[in-house]
């Protein structure tokens, strides 16, 4: 081929270029140590190259997100185990406090240095970061979560909890929130609590309790309640529940612990019975009328027709009434009224000396049966309207202005047909009263409340069917004398009416459902003996009472409540401070312990969930780098010069750039020219 | 014996003229565009004589060009190519770098600020960590400013690059007319024969105005060259050139645009017409390559600022307000065409920026019909008719309306990212204006026996926020705890009913449980409307006020819900525009509230939302990240550049080729040009040989005559 001198120039510049260039870009890539200079050197690296930079930033961010997620993490971690051994401390402290030889005086001290602790427990809850922030105040972390207030300690964080990034996968809480820490510590076992009320005064130690079976846990609430013997006035159906006598029981006595029964007795006065003397020509009816029921004696009474008229004996003093105190009406032998002391002889034939008797008012002592509650109403406006009281759970509204007539239809139309609901008296003459009767004998009757007062006080009674086992029938009523039954002995003064009735109760203790007002047992009381341990299995729940309960006190079970870990020291330090009485030091302590117990329990487990997480971070720390290195093994891959491959090429291009130039020097200097 | 003297005076003329000719090729081996010479000979007719015809010398007939009209076109229509290429490539790598390089380009910057981002998840509390965001918010502007302003200065650049080439096409044109001229009248004068070196000169200037546009040339008989340019249009004619000039751009006056000038009229030459050469490597550059990488940051960088300002809304501040903006984000650019008759304006605004391409868009308008065609791949889509003009009409993430007054050949520009780079600036002074709180939080009462625990309430309502989003909450598990209830001291009401009169009752339906006697609020109802009766699962019956006017309408809303239903282990609850989760075993009676989460510095909750977007496929139609389509324009500019470098190294090889082969036929040769010296000197050392035996034989025959 034909080969134009310039072209021999041209293109061995144009081809000299090109290697230099080539060099040039191999030398850069030497000192750079970068293969791709420009994203159009390799495009697809370079945008690769791009996106391996952000997830290896991405991940080094990470590993910063770690450390704070660490710092946050250590920084509680310390303020619980400052929490861990204050609580310890103050167990101890708590241990000790029982220890029976210490007296008032050692044990104030013990609460003194208990308040101090808490202070101190206060000032760790309140814990900042350094910086100002609460550790444990939730997402209010300017806002100082714990504070004193009247009610007991108050929590003002919140229930947030603070997330950190900790990889790209995993966002791991930093923070945890007070409430869970400090305030959310169940009580008792976590399902109930068996607590002795602050007002008991005997020595009954309530254990913690355990779950018998789980599947009959109600979630009631049950209290146990110690009674000593009890008397009450009225229980009557007939009368309304309302005595009309004045008759006055006595709280009775245990006189024979062996015979006592745990049950109620309804002692019940019959009717005063009359009797004519057999030589009579007259005669009188029976029972005799009770027209003045507050004069009524309880006395019995001789009778006789003499000439000056009826004179009465008091055969119970012995006395005879004074003329004026006898009022006859009529004539002998025609039908005659003969009052005294309340009480209207209706005799009819009458001659002279003829003699009536008028028997000393007997009474019958019956078990009662179970569903008998009364409750007194001590003032009901049945004119009002928007009045509501509650039978077993079944609430009655009065909300018009009703007569005798319309409000005992208006209860029976509340209530149903389980009730008979009837009434005695006027409204006008304020003796007016209701009585609500269950008609089954089922379970236990339920509470009667009235809401809405003035007018009228009256009772609404609400009884089970008589039909208990009777006792003793008929027995002689003397005033004052005493009665014995069930292992009790009381007296009734003055004078009760024809039936007017008392209720008696035995002594022991009572497990209530307070949800459902079941009570076990049903009717009466389970009866209690002295220095005997009380335990009982009920709805799935076992509670064991030791020690000596008194009268009237109580025990409640509830459902487990949360319990501040403050507010168990500042019990127990009103523990220390408080007198002993009875076991109430001892069932304080015992609380406070197993609350100690659950509230460490609970720091340590939260110190546990915190070291899991510093585990975590420490692994997510190691997978960190590894990617870390990974992303830089692949980034170099990607755009770092391979030395080797890059000195060799250039050399090479070296070599070549310069047997070009070598070369073209030869072949640019043969000319003919040279040789003509 | 005159006739000895005659052929041997032909010969040595001859030689000279070879020899001038070759001295001629000699002189000119390195004048560009010079085509190598040779003498054209022939021999004189032989003279009739009884021994045949004796020869009679040799007679110049004319000095020919080596020349190869393929080969010559063939190397234009290379050089041309290469040119393009080289031109387009060496724009390119402007770009190239600014935009991948690993420390100035948008990519660190971007990572810096998710970096700061998390800072301020880390310790939401801490206004160093937010100022820091602050600090790194404005590296990102300014790293997007800086990058857009580069290309402007790139395009500015253009702009001057494209006038100065156009001003050189029309000195080129200028001279080949001249040298039209020169050639006729050369050939005319000649006789026939070719002005070689005026010919050459002319093909010179051709090959010149070829390297900055591409043309093609038509000869004509009478030597005169045609130039066209473009679709056909004739640069040159005969004697006379047009001229190209540099407009504003009829659709985006921010670019110029090539016209082509005859006399009076004048044509746009389309960017498509203008493959070869500089100036269309300029156009295709900024047309096809930096207007979209520019659309492209631009789209980046608003849909960083506007998934952060709407996430930093949704959640709330230091103060515990509501978030506001971080950034502010640019608007789409409109641009009326400026031959436009009619009066109608065209606004855009951005509606979804995840939805957003890098394409910018014309809306056409031919009098009967609106089309919006995506200039990125031409799909044309109808948007209104001449009765129904577009109005809040999306598509690609932009909503774009057009008022009444169009007239037939309207067009309008829209470029929805084009200012997005542009534009970006930080809107927030404030450290404490970041939203790193959520805006509710849950909790459980302390009183709860139960063990059932309330998840952190999510907010899923989009924007606008639920309007009661931060109204209290309360949820109190039933008897038996299977279902709870759900109170809400805020009730919205939905749709309207109908219109009632004043004094009446009117019966809606709630979203909750409400209190009876509270007041009903929105919903069109007059102020003092209360909750009259109500049934849960029903409706409830609103008192509207005595004298209330009935302007106002009721509006219905859900029905009330009945209680709600948990089924252990766990239940999500959502409402009021949060979901929740309740687990565990609640008991009876347990309380649990969602709350406004006001004066919560410790949550971090949107911060980590915020944080957390960078990993999130938000863009391009939730198919990549932020940083995805920022290394999608990396590498689409990479690839670009990269495929620029080989395809014009490769053309240059292709045309250093065609030059060669067009010079193996053109070029000169000194070496040859060396042996036709040394021939020709021969050939005339030869002749006045002959004409010196002729000159001694007429001495000799002259002593025979004296």
């Amino acid at each position: 081929m034909r080969v134009s001198s310039n072209m021999l120039f041209d293109s061995n510049v144009a081809a000299m270029t090109q290697q230099q260039a080539r060099l040039m870009q191999t030398q850069q890539q030497v000192s750079t140590g970068r293969k791709i200079l420009t994203a159009s050197d390799d495009p697809v690296a370079a945008a690769r190259a791009l996106d391996v930079t952000q997830s290896d930033a991405m991940n080094t961010q990470y590993a910063a997100n770690r450390g704070a997620a660490r710092h946050t993490l250590s920084l509680a971690e310390s303020t619980l185990q400052g929490v861990t051994s204050l609580l310890q401390d103050v167990k101890t402290a708590t241990v000790n406090a029982g220890n029976g030889s210490l007296n008032a005086s050692d044990r104030r001290t013990m609460a003194t240095d208990l308040s101090g602790r808490l202070q101190e427990l206060t000032g760790l809850a309140n814990s900042t970061d350094g910086v100002g922030n609460f550790l444990f105040a939730g997402f209010q972390s300017k806002t100082t979560p714990f504070v004193s207030t009247a009610a007991g300690m108050a929590y003002f964080g919140d229930d947030g909890q603070r997330n950190v990034q900790v990889s790209a996968t995993r966002q791991m809480p930093s923070s945890g929130n007070g409430a869970d820490m400090f305030m959310r510590i169940k009580n008792g076992n976590g399902t109930f609590v068996a607590q002795a009320a602050a007002a008991n005064t005997g020595n009954g130690i309530i254990g913690s309790g355990a779950i018998s079976n789980p599947a009959l846990l109600t979630g009631d609430s049950y209290t146990i309640a110690y009674n000593g013997p009890a008397s009450a006035n009225g229980g009557n159906v007939g009368t309304g529940g309302v005595n009309a006598g004045t008759g006055v029981i006595s709280t009775p006595t245990v006189v024979t612990p062996a015979s006592v029964t745990g049950l109620d007795y309804q002692v019940a006065f019959n009717d005063i019975a009359t009797q004519a003397a057999p030589v009579n020509t007259g005669t009188v009816a029976t029972p005799a009328t009770v027209i003045t029921p507050a004069s009524v004696t309880g006395h019995g009474y001789s009778v006789t027709l003499g000439a000056g008229g009826y004179s009465v004996t008091d055969l119970t003093t012995n006395t005879v009434l004074a003329p004026a105190a006898v009022t006859v009406v009529g004539v002998a032998p025609a039908a005659q009224t003969v009052d005294f002391d309340g009480i209207q002889l209706s005799i009819n034939g009458a001659v002279l000396n003829d003699t009536f008797s008028v028997m000393a008012p007997t009474y019958n002592v019956t078990e009662l049966p179970a569903g008998r509650n009364t409750q007194a109403i001590t003032s009901l406006d049945f004119s009002a309207v928007n009045g509501t009281f509650d039978v077993d759970g079944t609430t009655v509204t009065l909300n018009v202005a009703y007569n005798e007539t319309t409000l005992v239809g208006a209860i029976q139309a509340g209530l149903g047909a389980s009730y008979t609901v009837t009434s005695k008296g006027t409204v006008a003459a304020t003796n007016f009263s209701v009585t609500i009767e269950r008609v089954s004998t089922g379970a236990a009757s339920a509470s009667v409340v009235v809401a809405n007062s003035t007018n009228v006080p009256g009772m609404v009674d609400s009884l089970g069917t008589a039909g208990g086992a009777s006792v003793a029938t008929h027995q002689a009523y003397v005033s004052g004398q005493p009665i014995n039954f069930g292992g009790m002995q009381f007296n009734i003064q003055n004078g009760p009416n024809p039936g007017d009735s008392f209720v008696v109760s035995s002594p022991g203790y009572t497990v209530t459902n307070n949800t459902t007002l079941a009570t076990i047992p049903a009717t009466g009381r389970t009866l209690y003996v002295a220095g005997q341990q009380t335990n009982f299995d009920i709805d799935g729940i076992r509670i064991d009472i030791q020690g000596a309960p008194a009268v009237g006190d109580t025990f409640t079970v509830s459902p487990s409540i949360n319990e501040s870990v403050f507010k168990t020291l500042a019990d127990l330090i009103t523990a220390l401070n408080a007198p002993v009485v009875g076991a109430s030091l001892t069932n304080s302590l015992n609380h406070g312990l197993a609350q100690l117990d659950t509230a460490l329990n609970n720091v340590l487990t939260t110190r546990s969930s915190l070291g899991l997480r510093l585990n975590e971070i420490d692994a997510l720390q190691t997978a960190g780098e590894d990617l870390g290195l990974q992303f830089k093994q692949t980034l170099s891959e990607l755009q770092d010069v391979d030395y080797n491959q890059s000195i060799s090429d250039l050399v090479r291009q070296q070599t070549n750039l310069q047997a070009a130039q070598q070369t073209f020097s030869k072949v640019a200097g043969l000319s003919l020219f040279d040789y003509i | 014996m005159s006739n000895l003297f005659t052929s041997a005076l032909s010969a040595m003329n001859a030689a000279q003229t070879g020899m001038a000719t070759t001295q001629h090729n000699i002189a000119n081996a390195s004048t560009p565009g010079f085509t190598r010479q040779a003498v054209v000979t022939n021999s004189n007719a032989g003279q009739q004589t009884d021994g045949g015809f004796v020869g009679s010398g040799v007679n110049v007939s004319g000095v020919k060009r080596i020349y190869d009209q393929y080969l010559t076109n063939q190397v234009r229509l290379e050089q041309t190519q290469s040119n393009y290429l080289s031109t387009y490539h060496g724009s390119m790598t402007q770009i190239d770098n600014l935009i991948a390089d690993p420390t100035a380009g948008a990519s660190p910057a971007m990572q810096d600020f998710f970096n700061a981002l998390n800072g301020v998840a880390n310790n939401p509390e801490s206004i160093p960590a937010r100022q820091t965001l602050l600090g790194t918010s404005q590296f990102v502007v300014n790293r997007f400013q800086a990058i857009d302003q580069r290309l402007t200065d790139i395009a500015d650049g253009l702009n001057g690059q494209i006038t100065r080439s156009i001003g050189t096409v029309n000195n080129y044109a200028q001279q080949i007319a001249t040298l039209n001229g020169n050639i006729k009248r050369a050939i005319a004068n000649g006789q026939g024969q070719m002005p070689n070196d005026l010919l050459d000169q002319r093909d010179q200037v051709i090959n010149q105005l070829n390297q900055e546009i591409k043309v093609s040339v038509q000869t004509q008989p009478d030597g005169s060259a045609n130039v066209y340019v473009g679709n056909g249009q004739t640069l040159v004619i005969d004697e006379k050139s047009m001229t190209l000039g540099a407009v504003r751009s009829e659709t985006d006056p921010s670019k110029l645009d090539i016209i082509y000038r005859n006399g009076n009229n004048t044509t746009l030459l389309q960017q498509s017409g203008l493959q070869g050469g500089n100036l269309g490597a300029y156009l295709a550059f900024r047309d096809q390559s930096l207007e979209p990488a520019r659309n492209a940051l631009g789209r980046v960088a608003m849909g960083l600022a506007t998934k952060m300002n709407e996430q930093n809304q949704m959640g709330l501040d230091l103060s515990g307000a509501a978030g506001g903006n971080i950034f502010n984000v640019g608007a789409p650019r409109v641009e009326t065409g400026i031959k436009n008759t009619g009066t109608a304006v065209a606004s855009a605004t951005i509606s979804d920026v995840t939805q957003l391409t890098t394409s910018d868009y014309q809306l056409r308008y031919d009098g009967a019909t609106y089309s919006m065609v995506r200039l990125s791949d031409n799909t044309s889509t109808n948007v209104g008719t001449a009765l129904l003009p577009p109005t809040d009409v999306t598509m690609d993430g932009f909503t774009f309306s057009v008022s009444a007054g169009a007239i037939k050949g309207d067009t309008f520009l829209i470029r929805p990212t084009a200012d997005g780079a542009r534009d970006i600036r930080v809107a927030m002074s404030n450290p404490a204006n970041i939203a790193a709180a959520a805006p509710v939080r849950s909790n459980a009462d302390l009183t709860n026996t139960g063990s059932g625990i309330i998840s952190a309430p999510v907010v899923t309502s989009g924007l606008p926020l639920n309007a009661n989003l931060q109204s209290p909450v309360t949820l109190t598990f039933n008897t038996p705890p299977t279902t709870y209830s759900l109170t809400s001291t805020t009730v919205a009401i939905g749709a309207d009913i109908a219109t009632v009169p004043p004094t009446s009752n009117v019966t809606v339906s709630s979203t909750a449980n409400m209190v009876v006697g509270g007041s009903v609020t929105g919903g069109g109802f007059p102020a003092g409307t209360t909750i009259g009766s109500i049934t849960n699962g029903t409706t409830f019956v609103a008192q509207m006020p005595i004298g209330g006017s009935n302007t106002a309408v009721p509006k219905t809303g859900q029905t009330l819900a009945a209680d709600y239903t948990y089924t252990p282990p766990s239940t999500d609850i959502s409402y009021n525009g949060w979901t929740a989760q309740i687990s565990g075993t609640p008991a009876a009676g347990d309380v649990f509230t969602v709350v406004a989460n006001t004066n919560a510095p410790g949550d971090n909750r949107n911060a980590l939302l915020l944080s957390g977007m960078q990993n999130q496929n938000l863009m391009a139609g939730g198919t990549t990240t932020f940083q995805g389509i920022y290394g999608q324009l990396v590498g689409e500019i990479g690839s670009k550049t990269h495929e620029l470098a080989v395809t014009s190294q490769a053309q240059i090889s292709m045309t250093a080729q065609s030059i060669a082969q067009q010079q193996a036929v053109a070029g000169v040769n000194l070496d040859e040009e060396a042996a036709n010296l040394m021939l020709y000197q021969r050939a005339y050392q030869a002749a006045a040989k002959a004409m010196q035996v002729a000159n001694t034989m007429f001495d000799a025959l002259m002593a025979i005559g004296g």
